[in-house]
């Protein structure tokens, strides 16, 4: 159940994310050569890259929890997987990402309520669409953190692998 | 205050909690405990630490990269270095190291370029008489120069959170990451000397013509980009966007080897690599910001002046940090958490920010070769299946010649500094 769901979401954001990088690509890109070959930049242009940008991180975060992991030092986790210790830090890692999800939640969406009447400046849009991602993120972060619960009660082990650049 | 902070960050982060929350819940605590101040703060700053039009590069940097080895640059990289070097004695090894270095200019990380000449070089190197120890060492060793030779996305995240100029550090890397490799050829002519493996083939000039040639327009990448941004044609958000479409139009058009099927997963992984970053950078923000508030790099700054007031000291100091460091979180991460804590202390001490940039990044780079988990040595054992133990051995004197070329670099500053300058 909470798998398939996942399965959708994961579509989703994927999907969402890799036009998003499209678009932004794009957009700067115009934004270079509208400057050289009508000597003209849009005011909107730069804003709309970087609230994009802005969405690939944090949709692209909740992603992150189910794909690799949010980069972290493995080196003791690593060396007592198997043990009492090592279920103990997987538990501590769980739940401080519930405490740092709950702060996204709960502030985010405050953010998102007080900003209403707040406009962008080159967009003109409201800057509650712009927040509003940081409690839509956290929610799936949540959706993430639940089935990692889960498959720990349910004595699997959190499969992450190792992701850097 | 100060100590709950630092503490409740370094005990959570070596416990394995992800870097991001940790930064993020150490601030919590202080401000619920201890400040009163509103936990709003926390989602604001983090807003505003990413939102922020210069870090774009970070994406388009490592989408650059990636549409051009799929789009068959690296084997025509591979053939120019060959032509250049693969007639001295160790020729193989010495094509790896110059390979790295041209990736490195194209590419903007390390592991892309270690596990790029992984791939492609090892199996030659066994038949031709290197061990598939040594081969595993001299690959993961010539990686670290990714990050070092621009552009570089670790440059990118320094410029942005020191101020300091993008171009500038760019231009700063280039001669340390050209020293980098000369010192591995060095290392690669000995080993290969006295393990007795034979110079091959000669050179000819034809040949590198040839291959310059074929190779000319992912050589071109570096230029356009260095180029654009010194000529002040555009921003290195620009110029980053401006490369990838460069990098597109290549592997479509002229290797013709891109195929667009292959274009939402080299998209998806610079989504991946992205968000790994920026998240930090956001929650790094707010770490910072508080540090800044209760003033704790200017005690930090008081307590090692109070200790020694020699840069040199400091930076040496600083080196053993960075190389630990580096081992354990990659390269961006490092820069992230640590210059908001330690570049104030630099400049009080007098020294260039720039120069402190690139010696970080040289620093971090060694790092993911440094035992006993430098990250780049899991990236070529993986590739190579050769046991980490034998990779960490085989890739030990690489590792002393990168470490001499940073106590160079540390003493004589002017090597990263004279070319930026030039250039003013």
């Amino acid at each position: 159940m909470l798998d398939k769901l996942l399965g959708k979401v994961r579509a989703v954001l994927y999907g969402f994310s890799c036009i998003a990088m499209m678009v932004m690509l794009i957009t700067i890109f115009s934004q270079v050569i509208s400057r050289y070959g009508f000597g003209y930049t849009p005011e909107w242009s730069e804003e709309l890259a970087r609230y994009l940008f802005v969405y690939v991180v944090f949709l692209g975060s909740a992603l992150i929890m189910g794909e690799s992991g949010h980069l972290a030092v493995e080196f003791l986790p690593n060396r007592y997987k198997g043990t009492l210790f090592g279920k103990f830090l997987t538990f501590l890692s769980l739940f401080c990402g519930y405490l740092f999800v709950l702060i996204l939640l709960f502030q985010g969406a405050k953010m998102t309520e007080v900003m209403t009447f707040q406009e962008s400046p080159g967009l003109g849009i409201s800057m509650s669409y712009v927040y509003a991602v940081i409690p839509v993120s956290a929610v799936l972060m949540m959706l993430y953190l639940i089935r990692d619960t889960l498959r720990i009660f349910k004595g699997q082990a959190v499969e992450h692998q190792d992701f850097h650049d | 205050m100060g100590y709950v902070l630092l503490g409740s960050f370094l005990l959570l982060t070596l416990l394995g909690v992800p870097v991001a929350y940790t930064l993020c819940l150490s601030v919590a605590s202080i401000l619920v405990f201890f400040m009163d101040k509103p936990l709003v703060m926390i989602t604001q700053i983090m807003f505003s630490g990413m939102d922020s039009f210069s870090f774009m590069a970070v994406p388009f940097f490592m989408l650059a990269g990636s549409f051009m080895s799929a789009g068959g640059v690296t084997t025509r990289l591979v053939s120019f270095s060959q032509s250049l070097v693969g007639s001295f004695t160790g020729g193989l090894a010495q094509t790896v190291s110059v390979s790295g270095c041209f990736f490195a200019a194209i590419s903007g990380s390390s592991a892309a370029t270690t596990a790029a000449l992984g791939t492609t070089m090892v199996s030659e190197m066994e038949k031709k008489g290197y061990s598939r120890e040594w081969a595993a060492g001299v690959v993961a060793s010539s990686g670290v120069v990714g990050i070092v030779i621009p552009p570089s996305i670790t440059m990118v995240v320094y410029g942005v959170i020191a101020d300091t100029s993008i171009g500038d550090m760019f231009v700063g890397g280039f001669v340390p990451g050209v020293m980098m490799g000369l010192s591995m050829m060095c290392v690669s002519w000995y080993l290969a000397k006295k393990r007795g493996i034979k110079a091959e083939g000669h050179f000819s000039v034809i040949g590198v013509v040839k291959a310059f040639k074929d190779s000319f327009f992912a050589l071109m990448t570096p230029v356009i980009i260095i180029g654009g941004i010194y000529g002040g044609i555009f921003t290195p958000t620009e110029a980053a966007a401006v490369a990838v479409v460069y990098g597109i139009l290549v592997g479509l058009f002229i290797y013709k080897e891109l195929k667009f099927k292959d274009f939402p997963k080299i998209i998806f992984q610079a989504v991946i690599g992205t968000t790994m970053i920026m998240l930090l950078v956001g929650a790094a923000n707010v770490f910072g910001w508080l540090l800044t508030n209760l003033q704790i790099p200017h005690q930090i700054g008081q307590f090692i002046v109070s200790i020694t007031s020699s840069p040199i000291m400091f930076l040496l100091a600083m080196n053993v940090l960075l190389l630990v460091a580096g081992t354990m979180v990659n390269a961006s991460a490092a820069v992230v958490i640590l210059t908001p804590i330690f570049l104030p202390v630099a400049k009080t001490l007098g020294i260039d920010p720039l120069f402190f940039g690139v010696l970080m990044v040289v620093n971090l780079a060694i790092g993911c070769i440094t035992p006993p988990v430098g990250l780049d040595l899991f990236v070529a054992s993986a590739i190579t299946k050769v046991p980490i133990e034998r990779v960490m051995a085989a890739s030990a004197p690489y590792l002393y010649a990168l470490l001499t070329t940073l106590m160079v670099l540390t003493l004589f500053p002017w090597f990263i500094t004279f070319l930026p300058n030039l250039l003013h």
